[in-house]
């Protein structure tokens, strides 16, 4: 197996070159020439007369190593038996690259503390904020724009996102909205029932649906299933620069991509609020036949003395603040998106992950805002 | 040993690839239909062919990524359609290709898209690879530091040479080459002919391009195939010159086709007079 056989001829040395010397063989003759001795001078045979598939890369990994071997004392290297024709090529573009060499700038390492780095990540976090806030002034000025010349909200758009992030969302919003409040009427009943409260459990459900359940369930399905794919079409459409192609034509990519999104999902989300809380109530009137025994029609008197004439419309007056917040999203790191496939996958990450957080901050301030103003 | 490595025994010495009655369909659009063509070892072939005429299609077909409605796809003397799945990873390691935007994996540096089929292929060490790396940099004529540098920074001809670098990095016999010269300005394009010359010379290299730079065409290409009517016309260049196809005659004496004679010629004279 050994593809080099190293010895001493006369003042200097021979290198006997055998077997596969191919690009598969590699591995093993990286080993063997590892192996050679540090410490060659003189004259130095390499004998080929041996070698079968000589490839480009072994060749390669000889000539580099003798180089470091024989850069001290000069080793003056003679081919002999035949040798592939690449190895002059090799020689010639070796010759070159130690040439330049002395060029290569070695990057002076970096060291910032941790003071340095906080304030790094402050200013970047400001600047993004200050974007955002940019890209949301763009998106009102387009608005404002549509009072004057209606034409810029692109009708036909807009349906199509309605279609796309609200319709075809219909099915599972409702089976997640109806899942998870049969769930909460269950953990509830258990509870209420040491009581001998059971009859609660209408009241827990109709206002955890109503003003906060449904809502918060849809708008994070919603930037699971719609933030993501604004970010994704938005950013291949940039890698594409089909964004840039879009401005050069003289045309608003605000009015044409973004506005139709954020407008259809802010038509959307309330549209699917309205069923999650229907498929809400009605997750939690069947737990209540099947495992309370209450029937349909009690259940009904006792929601409607649980609800109070705000109830439902806390939940709702949410919804588009929600759609907002998602859509700006999804579509601001979308336009971010540069370069490269890596960065589309982090900023639809980003987007989702952002979206979310923002939708729950958002819900927190209303708690404390109707709280305030007893809503 | 010869399933395991379709290069080493070729059942026919002299050709590399041969197509024989090979159909494409999409639909109702016939895109072949029963094209031959045949690639010999060691030379330069061209394919042209109108927009839609079907030169990528040929080209995924022969790399064995479209499967034909029929015919039969040599490549080293063997079916490609009847390849084992081991056989067909041997296969697409002896053929290197460079597709027409590059095809660079945009989130991997240069060095890592050049690293990327040797770490699949073989296990390797990190100063090896950084070695190779610097080599097939070398080979396509690329400064040292452009292996640090992702593709979105690179320009058009350094991306078309940096993918050249990654096709050639295992080494392969069979180089395919999706219009090598295209976006690229006439000085990188005539660059890039020189390099591809250069590395068939010193690499022994088999290389079929497809390519509409009638320029790079007259100046390395041994042969020529035009794709006409779903079917595959191969001469040599002053023959296909002398075709009477009207499609070939329009393609080969246009306006922009004699200027790129001239100039072919104009070349020539005076390599012949250093030579």
């Amino acid at each position: 197996m050994d593809a080099l056989a190293l010895q001493r001829e006369g003042e200097g040395w021979r290198i006997d070159l055998r077997g596969d010397w191919s690009l598969a063989a590699l591995p093993g003759i990286d080993l063997e020439l590892g192996a050679l001795p540090a410490a060659m001078s003189g004259a130095l045979v390499c004998d080929w007369s041996q070698v079968e598939h000589p490839g480009i890369a072994p060749v390669w990994a000889l000539l580099t190593r003798l180089s470091e071997l024989g850069s001290a004392p000069r080793l003056v290297v003679r081919h002999e038996g035949n040798p592939p024709h690449t190895v002059q090529l090799l020689q010639k573009l070796q010759l070159e690259l130690c040439t330049s060499h002395g060029t290569r700038a070695l990057a002076v390492p970096n060291h910032e503390g941790f003071v340095g780095k906080l304030g790094r990540w402050t200013v970047l976090q400001g600047t993004e904020a200050g974007h955002l806030l940019a890209f949301f002034g763009r998106i009102a000025t387009v608005l404002g724009q549509s009072f004057s010349r209606p034409r810029v909200l692109r009708l036909a758009s807009i349906a199509r996102h309605v279609q796309e992030t609200g319709v075809s969302a219909i099915p599972i919003v409702s089976l997640i909205a109806f899942l998870i409040s049969v769930v909460v009427a269950y953990l509830g009943a258990q509870q209420l029932a040491r009581f001998g409260a059971t009859i609660f459990v209408v009241d827990l459900v109709t206002i955890a649906v109503l003003r906060e359940m449904g809502v918060l369930l849809t708008a994070i399905i919603v930037a699971g299933r719609s933030g993501s794919a604004f970010a994704a079409e938005i950013g291949v459409m940039q890698l594409n620069e089909e964004i840039d192609a879009l401005r050069a034509m003289g045309m608003n990519p605000i009015e044409l991509l973004v506005v139709p999104r954020v407008l259809g999902l802010i038509i959307a989300l309330p549209c699917l609020t309205v069923i999650a809380d229907a498929m809400g109530l009605a997750g939690g009137g069947l737990l209540s036949l099947v495992q309370l025994h209450i029937p349909p029609a009690q259940f009904t008197i006792r929601m409607r003395e649980a609800l109070s004439s705000t109830t439902f419309w806390a939940g709702m007056v949410k919804a588009p603040v929600f759609a907002l917040l998602i859509g700006m999203v999804g579509a601001y790191r979308g336009m971010q998106v540069r370069d490269s496939a890596r960065e589309l996958g982090r900023l639809t990450t980003m987007a989702v992950v952002q979206s979310i957080f923002l939708v729950i901050l958002a819900d927190a301030f209303f708690a404390i805002l109707f709280e305030q103003i007893s809503f | 040993m010869a399933a395991r490595d379709p290069v080493a025994e070729p059942r026919d010495d002299d050709l590399v690839v041969r197509v024989a009655g090979l159909v494409n369909r999409f639909g109702s659009q016939v895109v072949h239909n029963g094209l031959s063509f045949e690639v010999r070892r060691n030379e330069i072939m061209g394919i042209v062919g109108g927009s839609g005429a079907g030169k990528s299609v040929l080209l995924h077909t022969i790399l064995g990524l479209h499967e034909p409605q029929a015919g039969t796809v040599e490549v080293f003397g063997r079916n490609i359609l009847e390849l084992s799945p081991a056989e067909r990873l041997a296969m697409s390691r002896a053929c290197g290709v460079t597709f027409q935007s590059g095809a660079l994996i945009s989130s991997l540096s240069v060095a890592e898209n050049i690293q990327l089929p040797l770490r699949e292929a073989y296990s390797l060490n990190e100063d090896l690879l950084e070695d190779l790396v610097q080599l097939n940099l070398s080979l396509v004529g690329l400064a040292p530091d452009a292996a640090e540098k992702y593709p979105a920074q690179l320009s058009g001809g350094m991306v078309k040479r940096a993918a050249l670098a990654r096709a050639l990095s295992l080494e392969p016999k069979l180089l395919f080459l999706d219009e090598p010269t295209s976006g690229l300005d006439p000085i990188s394009a005539t660059d890039f002919d020189a390099l591809l010359l250069y590395l068939h010379g010193e690499l022994k290299l088999t290389v079929v391009m497809i390519t509409h730079d009638l320029d790079s065409l007259f100046r390395t290409c041994d042969r020529v195939s035009v794709i006409v009517d779903g079917r595959m016309v191969t001469d040599t260049l002053p023959g296909i010159l002398e075709n009477t196809n009207p499609w070939i005659r329009e393609y080969f004496h246009g306006q922009r086709a004699r200027g790129a004679q001239l100039a072919a010629a104009g070349e020539a004279v005076p390599r012949a007079a250093h030579g």
